[in-house]
């Protein structure tokens, strides 16, 4: 039996096309199990960030739902082509999140949200403190990185060559940054 | 629905690849149709996703590697101790001296050869003693004159001052969030009631206080009174403070800190006021001793190598009610402890090292089990003020407090909890979240109480400093304290897996901040506060004074 990926058209009530779906194939289980375990990981990570930073911690919650979502709904045949493209783009920002959360920290973290704690006289702005990465800081980039281009793989060429071309601009942009020190 | 299965079969509808029109092609086709550019336009983004933070946590953890050869470390004993200079006071008037401290970057020779940047106070690491003798007023105006950021840690160099030792009113304590920006100042006023003791100034700057006091910003305070001064004490040039430090350099001189998962700040180089391994000539009499351990992280079990015993005469709140004779001190971070050597048993020629059996979970490394040496003259020496009388203070209200007293008895659990150092599972976000309003306890005026402190763990140590009070240890894990720890205290060691009871009168109004003195526990978080309430005597909020503008520089 063959495998393959690809977009299926449901017909609808009425006989008309529905929009294309994702069908299930390996390389969308694949995402199916990249996405899941993404969601898992920040869903692990929620207590630990709601204690030091509330908002954190619940940017992870929806964060983890939204990847759960993701999963679930790639399990089920209900993506369409730009809720794809979508998905890899909101990937592709959770990770641009954590390249900035590790190197410079967050411009909008609260002060020293690291040590728990902030400022109130002298009305200063600390400098920010990025995040020490751990064993599953690591594992989940893994996952995502790898989600990225699943679903690079998955779209449709004229997508996936505009895709392309914004990753590479976006990792030149990250690379700049690192080089100037910025990041 | 399976692996293997194609779209059409999946829906059971007809398949239809959009755009490409190969929906049959293999899982294998379909990855292979990422074009190799593609590919590298993908990796182009996850090599900076992947690389960047890597880098900067290599470079972090890499820190350590830019150490300092042992072997370019001056030798233990080689290089003479020398004494912090005193403070001269810009002016004194009927009740009250006034100082002017500037808080600086300074370049110093700690080990030969090379430059250390270094934060000073007046220019002096550490900084000058303040002597001032009990009643009169002082009062201090610190200046910020750090730069902006530290030049490598990037860190914003805001400063708060604590007057270890001293009952100071809320805003004049070095509140941690209470902070001085560089450019900045704060007057400090002090009022020196209390009976004579060895105090210390130092930095209290929120979650930077590690940072700056390892840069140098701590000092000696002693305070004096006519008790004391009656005593046959050692005095003078015989009465010598000696503030323990440890620190760790860079190959460029450069001191280098690091931190292995808030843990502390372990030096591979024993500082005494401020120099390596220091050498100090006495004379066959009598010396006392001003122990200040004033590391960041390092405890110290220290004795001297001729196993001779000393005799301990004041603790941080001033003298015991009686000498006690000790051959060896488990000295945390913190405390103060006045001892009086007798160097007249030892033959000219012979020197007598300061040794150090260091205590559990401290880091240590080829030289730190020595502190400084002892190197016996013969010269002529002036012969009073030579003894160690029995009865040093026949009064002393912190000692005299008994467990019948209290009208409470609190718990305060030292621990590690999710990631963080915390007092009763609070840290001082808790305070800060509350706008300052929480506290872990609220004691009245007048009261009696005993604090229960708690360290159940046995992978650390928590210096445990409480401030506005002098305390009295009633026991350590039901066992009577040690003897050395038998007069007025500020900061208790606990151990690991050790709880101590300490009983105190709490006095005075307002909140005051309780927290460990390992100043990197102290700084990720273990830090509380609690308040003394006085109907009669509202206190000011430890934010009522806050720092003023250099620029706009009020008459001092």
């Amino acid at each position: 039996m063959e495998a393959s990926v690809g977009w299926s058209r449901r017909r609808g009530r009425v006989g008309v096309d529905a929009p294309a779906k994702l069908a299930r194939s390996p390389v969308v289980d694949l995402a199916v199990v990249l996405s899941s375990f993404a969601a898992l990981a920040h869903a692990v990570a929620v207590p630990a960030h709601l204690r030091t930073w509330p908002a954190a911690g619940i940017f992870f919650i929806a964060l983890a739902l939204a990847q759960a979502a993701f999963a679930v709904l790639l399990m089920r045949d209900r993506l369409s082509p730009a809720m794809t493209v979508a998905a890899l783009w909101a990937t592709v920002g959770v990770l641009c999140l954590y390249v900035v959360s590790r190197t410079s920290g967050l411009p909008f973290s609260p002060q020293m949200s690291a040590h728990g704690g902030r400022l109130v006289a002298g009305q200063s702005i600390s400098p920010r403190t990025p995040e020490e990465i751990g064993p599953l800081d690591i594992s989940t980039l893994i996952a995502e990185l790898l989600l990225v281009v699943v679903l690079l793989s998955v779209i449709d060429r004229r997508a996936r060559t505009r895709s392309a071309n914004a990753l590479a601009a976006v990792g030149i942009v990250l690379w700049t940054l690192g080089a100037t020190g910025v990041l | 629905m399976g692996h293997g299965r194609t779209s059409g079969e999946t829906s059971g509808e007809t398949s239809a690849e959009i755009g490409t029109g190969t929906s049959s092609r293999r899982v294998s086709d379909r990855f292979s149709s990422l074009t190799r550019r593609d590919v590298v336009k993908a990796g182009v983004f996850a090599g900076a996703a992947v690389a960047l933070p890597a880098q900067r946590a290599v470079s972090a953890r890499s820190a350590v590697s830019g150490r300092i050869a042992q072997s370019r470390l001056p030798v233990p004993f080689s290089i003479p101790l020398t004494v912090p200079p005193v403070a001269t006071p810009l002016r004194t008037d009927a009740t009250t001296d006034y100082y002017k401290i500037t808080m600086s970057r300074i370049e110093a020779e700690i080990i030969p050869g090379l430059r250390t940047p270094l934060y000073a106070y007046n220019g002096a690491v550490p900084g000058p003693t303040i002597k001032v003798r009990q009643g009169r007023a002082v009062k201090v105006r610190f200046y910020n004159n750090l730069p902006p950021v530290h030049e490598t840690l990037g860190y914003q160099q805001w400063t708060s001052v604590h007057l270890h030792g001293s009952p100071s009113l809320p805003q004049f304590d070095g509140y941690a969030s209470d902070v001085t920006e560089p450019h900045y100042y704060k007057d400090y006023s002090y009022q020196n009631a209390q009976p004579a003791r060895t105090l210390w100034y130092h930095d209290h700057g929120l979650h930077h206080t590690a940072e700056n006091v390892y840069h140098g910003l701590a000092a000696m305070y002693q305070l004096t009174d006519s008790s004391e001064e009656a005593l046959p004490l050692p005095k003078g040039e015989y009465d010598v403070p000696l503030i323990l430090g440890d620190a760790m350099f860079n190959s460029d001189g450069s001191l280098l800190f690091s931190l292995e998962d808030d843990s502390g700040m372990f030096g591979d180089v024993i500082l005494v006021n401020g120099r390596p391994w220091p050498a100090m000539k006495v004379k066959r009499r009598k010396y006392r001793f001003r122990v200040l351990n004033a590391c960041i992280s390092r405890s110290f079990r220290w004795s001297l190598d001729s196993g001779d015993s000393f005799n301990v005469v004041a603790t941080d709140g001033g003298l015991m009610p009686r000498p006690q004779l000790v051959r060896n001190i488990r000295h945390g971070m913190a405390e103060r402890y006045d001892v009086v050597i007798d160097f007249s048993k030892y033959p000219v020629g012979r020197r007598v090292v300061m040794r150090n059996s260091s205590p559990k979970n401290n880091e240590n490394y080829a030289n730190t089990d020595k502190i400084m040496a002892f190197d016996v003259v013969g010269d002529a020496f002036d012969p009073s003020n030579n003894a160690v009388p029995g009865v040093l203070a026949t009064v002393n209200s912190v000692m005299d407090l008994t467990e019948a007293q209290a009208v409470r008895t609190r718990n305060f659990d030292f621990r590690r909890e999710g990631g963080q150092w915390t007092i009763n599972g609070h840290t001082w976000e808790d305070v800060v979240d509350s706008n300052f309003d929480f506290v872990e306890a609220s004691v009245n005026s007048g009261d009696v109480e005993i604090w229960n402190l708690q360290n159940l763990s046995g992978g650390w140590f928590h210096p445990a400093h409480i401030h506005l009070i002098d305390f009295k240890i009633l026991d350590r894990n039901g066992k009577p304290p040690f003897a050395y720890e038998r007069g007025p205290k500020d900061v208790v060691y606990l151990g690991e897996n050790e709880t101590v009871r300490v009983v105190a009168k709490f006095e005075g109004s307002g909140k005051y901040m309780m927290h460990c003195h390992n100043l990197v526990h102290e700084d990720h978080d273990m830090m509380t506060q609690f308040e003394v309430v006085n109907p009669v005597q509202v206190a000011a909020h430890p934010l009522s004074v806050p720092c003023k503008d250099i620029a706009d520089e009020d008459e001092f």
